[in-house]
């Protein structure tokens, strides 16, 4: 069994505190959901947890075992076993799906599959998520519809079959045969691996915990987790909202605002590496 | 021979010639080398007519030659006969590094009705290279042209199609990779010299370790030409800080009715798509090679074989490796 630890996370981004104070433990066989307003952290979670280097740590701990993931670059992360289906995935011309999947792999060390077999196991798939059959050989992520990169990146969960996965928003912009499949993919992704996988899962809504049941779920507001519970935690808060618990931890408007004039602030000093599409 | 006043009118090719130093072909400024440039063209050498002559009819032929150490190489000029079909294959490789400056001319006249492939290869070692490539296009016969350069010394390389006859048609794409020692300079042009002409320049260069591209295009529509089109894309992609590189992309329109557009970058890679690719396990090396393979990928998937196909992948993977 392994754990993957945070602990008392603070992250910041060009100057503005995003998270602040997050703890939260999840264990293989563990299925973990965050749920919370836009804009409350969520993502930065995520990213903070798979290596992005954005944004700045200035406090707090992320240990996978005994190992201190805070000190890795995002390849070695990966490499112990953590993914991470994005919000929003890039696009990148020239590379195929296949390519780019198969040299994941390998750079995995995970390499001792033949290419007939990687193909096989690839296109079955494909077929197993009902995307479309010459996936494999689009270039990755190009002019892929919203629901097809979600797709997309549970396939490369499938492919890669990592220790912890990180599903950010994996429900949004599928429509509702598509969540279905993908529901059917990740059920059978836990239980054939159920003892080796833990998933955190961020979503606003309890339709993907109908099919993947949660054994923990989280509500984040202004970057900390302030109520942790089980399933039943998401289906009041379908039906509650957030307002009653914005009120109970005094998360006013005033406060928004600050953030918002801090953020304005540092606006002007993003730096922009690597527009390679610039047009004159 | 009244084409012959097409062209800029060859090259001497004594490779003993002394008509400029290689330390003042390595000046960084750009508006030197242009200087430098012109001299070389203008002044610098005599006139003398290529010293060879060939006339083809459809078929494929291979121009491969290796540069060593008494050789300079090609200066000849190719006469594509009337309603041909061609592949023109030219491969030139350095087998030898000197400090000497090697020239290659090449000049091509596509008769009308005709279509071209031409496919230059060039891997030149430590030397230091002039090579001028001018292709004349004559009505309703095509060019297309895919330039790769592997090379890893100074390079001057000048490429210049001149679309003659009415419905003329020149496309040219190219690729280089710099790496340490290099010092790639293209420049390129298509002229459009009759209505109804068509040009399209494609360039990608890569330069990792200290090594530099710099890529000049330009794109001259001449008074009276309707109907003629001039597209350039040139893309400089920088693997490293110490990579170096410039596009500067010219056109030049001197009449009304026409199309005509550039677009033209120097870039580094894109962090979101380098995160992305080494969030599935991929090292950092590995990630700048697969971008980098993407950024040139469209002209090796058009080359026509696939031994070509492959053959240039592994050579584009091994140079970035060095
Ligand atoms: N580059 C940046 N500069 C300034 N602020 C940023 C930057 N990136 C993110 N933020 C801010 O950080 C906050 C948290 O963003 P995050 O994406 O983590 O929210 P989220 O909880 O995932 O929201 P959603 O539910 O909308 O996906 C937001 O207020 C966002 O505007
Ligand atoms: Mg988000």
């Amino acid at each position: 069994m392994k754990q993957l630890i945070i602990k008392d996370l603070h992250v910041e981004i060009e100057g503005k505190k995003i998270l602040k104070g997050v703890n939260l433990t999840i264990k293989s066989g563990e299925i973990h959901a965050i749920m919370g307003p836009n804009g409350t952290g969520k993502s930065t979670l995520a990213a903070v947890i798979m290596g992005d280097q954005k944004y700045t740590v200035t406090a707090g701990e992320i240990h996978l075992d005994s190992e201190n993931i805070l000190e890795l670059e995002v390849d070695q992360r990966a490499r112990l076993g953590l993914f991470l289906a994005m919000q929003y995935p890039a696009a990148i011309s020239g590379i195929t799906n296949s390519d780019f999947i198969r040299s994941a792999i390998s750079a995995q060390g995970k390499n001792d599959e033949s290419l007939i077999k990687y193909i096989r196991r690839l296109e079955n798939n494909i077929g197993e998520l009902k995307m479309q059959r010459d996936m494999a050989n689009r270039y990755l992520n190009e002019g892929f519809s919203g629901g097809e990169k979600k797709r997309n990146e549970i396939l490369q969960m499938k492919m890669l079959k990592p220790n912890f996965a990180i599903l950010d928003e994996i429900d949004s912009g599928l429509d509702i045969d598509a969540l279905t499949v993908v529901g059917q993919n990740l059920t059978e992704e836990i239980s054939n691996r159920s003892s080796e996988l833990g998933l955190l899962m961020i979503t606003h809504y309890q339709r993907l915990l109908d099919y993947i049941h949660p054994t923990h779920v989280h509500v984040m507001l202004d970057g900390r987790i302030v109520e942790s519970g089980d399933a039943n935690l998401a289906k009041k808060l379908e039906t509650d909202g957030y307002e009653k618990l914005k009120d109970k931890y005094g998360i006013t408007e005033i406060e928004e605002e600050e953030n918002k004039r801090v953020s304005i602030g540092s606006c002007a000093t993003a730096v922009g590496v690597g527009a390679s599409n610039e047009k004159s | 021979m009244k084409r012959v006043d097409y062209f800029f009118k060859g090259i001497k090719i004594d490779p003993n010639e002394k008509f400029i130093s290689n330390e003042k072909i390595v000046s960084v400024n750009n508006s030197e080398i242009k200087e430098e440039i012109n001299q070389i063209k203008n002044n610098l050498f005599p006139i003398i007519n290529p010293v060879k002559v060939i006339t083809l009819k459809s078929g494929e032929y291979h121009l491969t030659q290796i540069i060593d150490k008494d050789k300079t190489f090609k200066n000849i000029r190719i006469i594509i006969k009337e309603n041909s079909k061609v592949k023109l294959y030219d491969f030139t490789k350095s087998t030898y590094s000197d400090k000497n400056m090697h020239f290659s001319n090449i000049e091509i006249i596509i008769e009308k009705e005709s279509k071209v492939y031409y496919l230059k290869i060039d891997e030149f070692k430590n030397e230091t290279i002039y090579s001028n490539t001018e292709i004349e296009v004559e009505e309703n016969a095509q060019v297309d042209v895919d330039l790769i350069g592997f090379n890893q010394g100074k390079t001057f390389n000048n490429f210049k199609i001149n679309l003659r006859g009415k419905h003329a048609v020149g496309n040219f794409k190219a690729i280089a990779i710099a790496n340490q020692g290099t010092e790639n300079l293209y420049e390129v042009a298509i002229n459009n010299y009759a209505p109804l002409t068509k040009g399209d320049i494609w360039q990608k260069a890569v330069a990792t370790n200290k090594g530099s591209n710099q890529l000049f295009t330009t794109g001259f529509i001449a008074p009276k030409c309707s109907k003629a089109e001039n597209y350039q894309e040139s893309r400089v992609l920088l693997l490293d800080d110490a990579a170096n590189g410039d596009v500067s992309p010219i056109l030049l329109i001197e009449h009304h009715d026409v199309l005509a557009g550039h677009a033209a970058g120097v870039s580094r890679v894109n962090s979101d798509e380098l995160y992305y690719l080494m969030s599935r396990g991929i090292t950092k090396h590995e990630a700048e090679k697969l971008i980098t393979l993407a950024f040139v990928r469209p002209l090796i998937d058009s080359l026509p074989t696939e031994e070509l196909q492959e053959s240039t992948l592994l050579k584009v993977n091994s140079f970035l490796n060095n």
